[in-house]
């Protein structure tokens, strides 16, 4: 507008105008609000509601509304019920994230311990130390999951796996973009990843790493050995150290190493598969998934031969048992009461004392 | 007086009327004078409170306004005992000051906006005070005192015209003349 222009310059030149800038001028708009606030609540107080009051019906007014100040009062107090509504539904919103909605985004919910769910049997150790689990809880990516007792655990995801945690398990959960990895360092865990399936999942152990793209799978880290289960779909399992990649079909247990070791599912094991897909819909049952590994592992360290080596390194020496009869047995004595037991390289064997001609230790 | 009470009073009604009309306007002229914000904040806040006091015995807002800041911005230094403000220079009258050399001019253009801000109603002279002297924009300004847009250029044009006439009573006939 050229006559304004003209007016501010004239006004300039003689002196006449005193200039505010915009920060002034922003200042002294908010000085307006809260200095009506103070004179309408000297007597009367409720200051803070005053304040509500002006500052709505300035934005009525703004909005070319003819808006009062109760009219301000009105609208404040409309959006404060909207305000609080939005609070409780954002508050159930997360709640739900981390309680109702089985997830992993970030957080995995324990789905279930058990059908009843004893306290002290899963610990969480995370950024706020260490918390017992029960069914219901989260699982923060990065937490420390470590099962103890008869109870294995049930996790369900956001990206739809399922997974146990079974007894003497201990797992770290992650979470980052599309990748979900859990790793292992000790006991088994048992995957049931949807398939077409979005994303990476992984389970890593110390020495392998398993990777799927929608199967059910178990992966077992005893001490020094990772051992894989699949019943259905196929994984991919690397040795860490040699590097060796392998695939492991449906129906296959595999061993990590720097070569296949691969043979067909027993009947325990396929048992085990098969009892973690009924359990991950009914967690009665997961109690039962314990029951199946137990046996699997007595079953291994059953048949589990001793070399010499083992034995002496278990026992500390090597002995010769000769007896009357003639025979010998090459071991470790346990015990030499009436009767001699004798760790051998074929089991542990008992003889009677009275039989034993002589015991000549070995190098 | 409770608080829905004094919501829905008359007299806050009113008062918040001419508030809205000439607090920037206080605000900016005292702020101008002390160039303290906070000071300026307290003193403008003191005089409203005086204004609400005495509201109904108010009949010319704008005067009593700009009167009683004078006596406020006077007490308020009394009373803090500012020792490096010199309280007699600040409501000097401007227009007695020496500029540029055309004392004269500036009188009459001095002269020639204060009739026309006293005679024309309370919003309209602090629409034309608040753009012209205090650097507002039309959209600044029409949001302090509760107008539209095109009002506030309506009214403005209408404010700008009279200066023009009462500059032309005393024989300038063009604006650009002054510059």
């Amino acid at each position: 507008m050229k006559e304004n222009e003209i007016i501010i310059q004239a006004l300039k030149k003689y002196d006449l105008a005193l200039p505010l800038s915009w920060l002034e001028k922003r200042r002294i708009s908010r000085a307006k609000r809260r200095t009506l606030a103070v004179i309408l609540s000297r007597d009367s107080g409720g200051r803070f509601r005053f304040s509500a009051s002006i500052f709505f019906s300035d934005m009525m007014k703004a909005l070319g509304m003819d808006a009062t100040l109760a009219a301000g009062w009105r609208a404040a107090s409309v959006s404060a019920v909207f305000a609080l509504l939005l609070i409780a539904g954002g508050s159930l919103l997360v709640i739900q994230q981390r309680v109702a909605i089985p997830g992993f985004n970030e957080t995995a919910v324990i789905y279930s311990a058990m059908g009843s769910v004893s306290a002290g049997e899963g610990i969480v150790t995370g950024s706020c130390g260490s918390v017992e689990l029960e069914a219901g809880a989260g699982v923060n990516s990065g937490d420390m999951v470590t099962v103890h007792g008869g109870s294995p655990l049930l996790m369900k995801m956001v990206n739809g796996a399922a997974v146990s945690v079974l007894s003497g398990g201990s797992i770290k959960p992650e979470y980052s973009e599309n990748r979900s990895v859990i790793h292992l360092s000790e006991g088994c865990i048992i995957s049931n990843v949807p398939s077409p399936f979005s994303g990476v999942y992984e389970v890593s152990t110390p020495d392998a790493v398993v990777t799927v793209k929608g199967t059910v799978f178990a992966v077992i880290h005893n001490g020094s050995k990772t051992s894989v289960f699949v019943s259905e779909g196929v994984v991919n399992l690397k040795h860490i150290s040699s590097g060796f990649i392998s695939d492991i079909e449906a129906g296959y247990y595999a061993e990590a190493g720097a070569e296949a070791k691969k043979r067909k599912l027993s009947k325990k094991e396929r048992e085990l598969l098969n009892a973690f897909e009924i359990a991950a819909e009914d967690a009665s049952l997961l109690p039962e998934l314990n029951r199946i590994y137990d046996s699997i592992i007595n079953k291994k360290e059953s048949q589990g031969r001793m070399t010499l080596d083992d034995i002496r390194e278990k026992y500390g020496q090597i002995d010769e048992v000769l007896l009357y009869s003639g025979k010998r047995y090459t071991g470790a004595i346990i015990t030499r009461s009436d009767k001699m037991k004798i760790q051998t390289e074929n089991g542990i064997i008992s003889v009677p004392a009275k039989d034993v001609r002589n015991v000549i230790p070995k190098q | 007086m409770n608080f829905k009470r004094r919501l829905n009073a008359p007299e806050t009604e009113q008062f918040i009327k001419s508030y809205d009309s000439y607090y920037s306007l206080v605000f900016s002229t005292i702020y101008s004078k002390i160039n303290n914000f906070h000071d300026a904040e307290d003193i403008c806040q003191e005089v409203f409170i005086r204004f609400y006091n005495k509201m109904d015995e108010v009949e010319n807002p704008r005067k009593w306004l700009y009167g009683c800041l004078r006596i406020v911005v006077l007490d308020y230094y009394k009373e803090k005992r500012h020792k490096d403000v010199d309280t007699d220079e600040l409501f000097d009258d401007i227009s007695l000051g020496y500029v540029n050399g055309f004392r004269d001019t500036r009188m009459m253009l001095k002269h020639a906006m204060d009739e026309i801000l006293d005679k024309e109603g309370d919003r309209d002279a602090s629409l034309f005070e608040m753009i012209a002297v205090y650097n507002y924009t039309f959209a600044e300004a029409a949001r302090h005192l509760n107008l539209g847009y095109k009002q506030a250029r309506y009214r403005y044009s209408r404010m700008a015209e009279m200066l023009m006439e009462k500059l032309r009573e005393k024989g300038v006939e063009r604006l650009e003349d002054l510059l």
